[in-house]
């Protein structure tokens, strides 16, 4: 990474960490509840789950004080918290749409190959490459020497589709 | 001694042409992946688990070994050529690297980063087989409460003491907590925070956990970033050759590395970056050039480079005498070792004696084979880091999504890794580390079950963890270590980067 990092999360970040430990505290304390007391000898497994919430809500608080300090510091300025988090939208949709691309062909039966050269082709247009022949092709034949290595050579079970039933 | 009639048995274990095949690909393939950019030694490890599933437990062991080493020598290759550390233990190697590169001092700057690394992981090796056998000794009389204590130790140390901030430190742990918590509590059965989805009923899967906040996260990161502009490399000109004078600078530095690197790294506290950040000012301090220094100085790549690996061998001794993962990188050969139902520890040198001393002695061997395989083959690296980015990061995503799918070929698992990716992404953005998490997960459910027995024990008393004077030391160690750092805030200047 060549440019300066920002020093530390924004008010609006510390907000939302703030919440989603909360949410998570809140998650765990429903499932405690949901769970059959234990008749077991010594401690259980519910113990774990209300030590890990109560430091959860510990650091929520400090997650809303922290915001809130970072907020009086700002005070005034302009900030752009979004649009570092959100910076270069085009290209992490792709990513992310080469991802879930992924996972429905998967889901649909289309096999590994069909939807690596999808993953490949996507992440490479995020970086700047156009989709045109050369990146699915590579995709392709990158995804088709991996299916044959791991499944051939090391025996590991790959998702399968019309593709991998004709490679044998 | 006993310990080197073990070591011998060991080696006689890592030289058997098998597994030095092992050693070897190992070895290669950690170099290959870890030299892409981007990608640190623990990603490496991550990545390239999937392919040790199938082997013997002894052949792949020894195949991870040789790719962690692999994968830290080619970070510090990437470091030096292009610029841009792997991870946070890099950095001082990239600040004088990268100049000498520039000044066409490429590959003397190489080759003292290779033959230090050899020879502090030669000597670390030597430092683990002497502890190693010591610490069991001391640790098979560690009760539950001992463990527990020491996990909060390493937990606190891990995320508070050596971060940037303790809050975000302690955030990423608890993170990493909740996902530790997830599925069926081995004690009574119980399912826990699987809400009825049967995928999560095994548990959270580390390989998932660390593909998705490395790979995934980086990825992304560096595409929202992405300006169109391919980082510039520094072709190795001159000699690749290390001058008498080379040498003369640099045997030093390698040894006062090795003194830092190893007793941190062996700490139950862990962590490269700190040794190799001391390692670089106590050179700079040294120097007999300091002029030198932020323009290439040979003793600011040897020292940090002997360092880091000597830190990286260190933080095996918690590993394997205590099970205890100190580092991402440990946390993922602990994974590697649950894999085959290997429970690391004082027992584990009892019950696999063959495994553990093939391991150690295959250190020596992969060491060696990386300075072998590696200098002559230094051309070949650098073409692969001339691999233009789109295919780069595109590579890395179907490899990562590859090595989830084998290890357990689920949509449910798919959906997880793309989540994990997006708080990963999240976490870069906004400076929070991601190594806690992931020891979080994989060392909460220990402490966890050590909690439980010592409780256990003492039939309920929970004063037991401040009955006992280790463990009661232990937690106060661990007390004073979440205080200092917000006292002293004096302890930043040593923070690097969480990696």
């Amino acid at each position: 990474m060549t440019e300066p990092e920002p020093s530390g999360p924004g008010w609006h970040a510390l907000a939302a960490v703030a919440v989603l430990l909360f949410g998570l505290a809140v998650l765990i304390g429903f499932d405690v509840t949901g769970m059959a007391p234990s008749a077991a000898v010594g401690v259980g497994p519910t113990v774990a789950m209300k030590m890990v919430s109560g430091l959860l809500i510990i650091l929520g608080v400090a997650h809303v004080v922290a915001a809130v300090r970072a907020r009086a510091a700002h005070q005034g300025r302009q900030d752009h918290e979004l649009d570092e988090v959100l910076q270069n939208r085009g290209a992490l949709a792709w990513v992310l749409g080469g991802l879930l691309g992924m996972i429905v062909i998967l889901q649909f039966g289309g096999g590994f190959i069909l939807g690596s050269t999808w993953l490949f082709a996507a992440t490479a247009r995020a970086f700047g490459q156009p989709l045109g022949i050369k990146s699915p092709l590579i995709g392709f034949v990158l995804a088709a020497v991996v299916y044959a290595f791991f499944t051939l050579g090391l025996t590991l079970t790959l998702p399968t589709g019309p593709l991998e039933r004709l490679l044998g | 001694m006993e310990v080197f009639t073990l070591l011998g048995q060991g080696l006689l274990v890592a030289i058997q042409p098998g597994n030095l095949l092992f050693a070897g690909v190992g070895v290669l393939l950690g170099t290959l992946v870890g030299i892409l950019p981007g990608i640190s030694p623990s990603l490496t490890v991550a990545l390239l688990l999937p392919i040790t599933f199938k082997l013997d437990p002894t052949g792949s062991i020894i195949m991870f070994a040789g790719i962690y080493f692999g994968g830290m020598y080619g970070s510090s290759t990437t470091a030096i050529l292009l610029n841009t550390p792997g991870e946070a233990a890099s950095i001082a190697t990239a600040i004088e690297g990268h100049k000498m590169a520039k000044a066409g001092r490429g590959g003397p700057a190489l080759a003292t980063a290779a033959i230090g690394s050899f020879v502090a992981g030669s000597i670390a090796t030597i430092g683990i087989c002497l502890l190693a056998p010591w610490l069991v000794e001391f640790a098979v009389q560690f009760g539950p409460w001992d463990y527990f204590a020491l996990m909060v130790l390493a937990f606190i140390t891990l995320s508070a003491t050596f971060g940037d901030s303790v809050l975000r430190g302690v955030t990423s742990l608890a993170l990493g907590l909740v996902l530790g918590l997830v599925g069926i509590d081995k004690l009574t059965g119980q399912s826990r925070l699987a809400f009825g989805v049967p995928a999560l009923l095994d548990g959270i899967s580390i390989t998932t956990l660390a593909v998705g906040l490395f790979a995934m996260g980086e990825t992304l990161y560096i595409a929202s970033r992405f300006n169109g502009v391919q980082e510039k490399i520094e072709a190795v000109r001159g000699s690749l050759w290390m001058t008498k004078e080379d040498w003369k600078r640099s045997w030093k530095p390698w040894l006062r590395g090795i003194g830092l690197g190893f007793p941190i790294g062996a700490l139950p506290a862990g962590g490269a970056e700190v040794p190799t950040l001391l390692s670089y000012t106590l050179e700079r301090k040294l120097a007999v050039k300091p002029e030198e220094f932020g323009h290439g100085a040979i003793e600011g790549v040897a020292g940090p480079e002997a360092a880091n690996n000597a830190a990286a061998t260190g933080t095996l001794v918690p590993l394997l005498a205590l099970g205890l993962p100190t580092s991402a990188t440990a946390a993922m050969m602990l994974a590697g070792f649950q894999q085959y139902g290997l429970v690391p520890g004082p027992l584990l040198f009892i019950t696999n004696a063959d495994l553990v001393w093939g391991l150690i002695a295959s250190f020596f061997v992969g060491n060696l084979m990386l300075l072998v395989l590696n200098l002559p083959l230094v051309g070949l690296w650098v073409k692969l880091l001339k691999v233009p980015q789109p295919w780069l990061y595109a590579g890395i995503l179907v490899f990562a999504v590859m090595g989830t799918l084998a290890a357990n070929p689920s949509p449910v698992e798919l959906v997880m890794l793309v989540t994990f990716g997006i708080v990963g992404y999240l976490m870069r953005c906004w400076d929070y580390p991601v190594a806690p998490m992931i020891v979080g997960l994989i060392l909460g459910p220990m402490a966890e079950s050590q909690f439980r027995r010592a409780l256990q024990i003492s039939l309920g008393d929970e004063l037991v963890f401040f009955k006992h004077a280790s463990s009661a030391a232990l937690l106060a160690i661990a007390f004073v270590a979440l205080i200092a750092p917000l006292v002293f805030k004096n302890l930043r200047k040593f923070k690097g980067d969480d990696g």
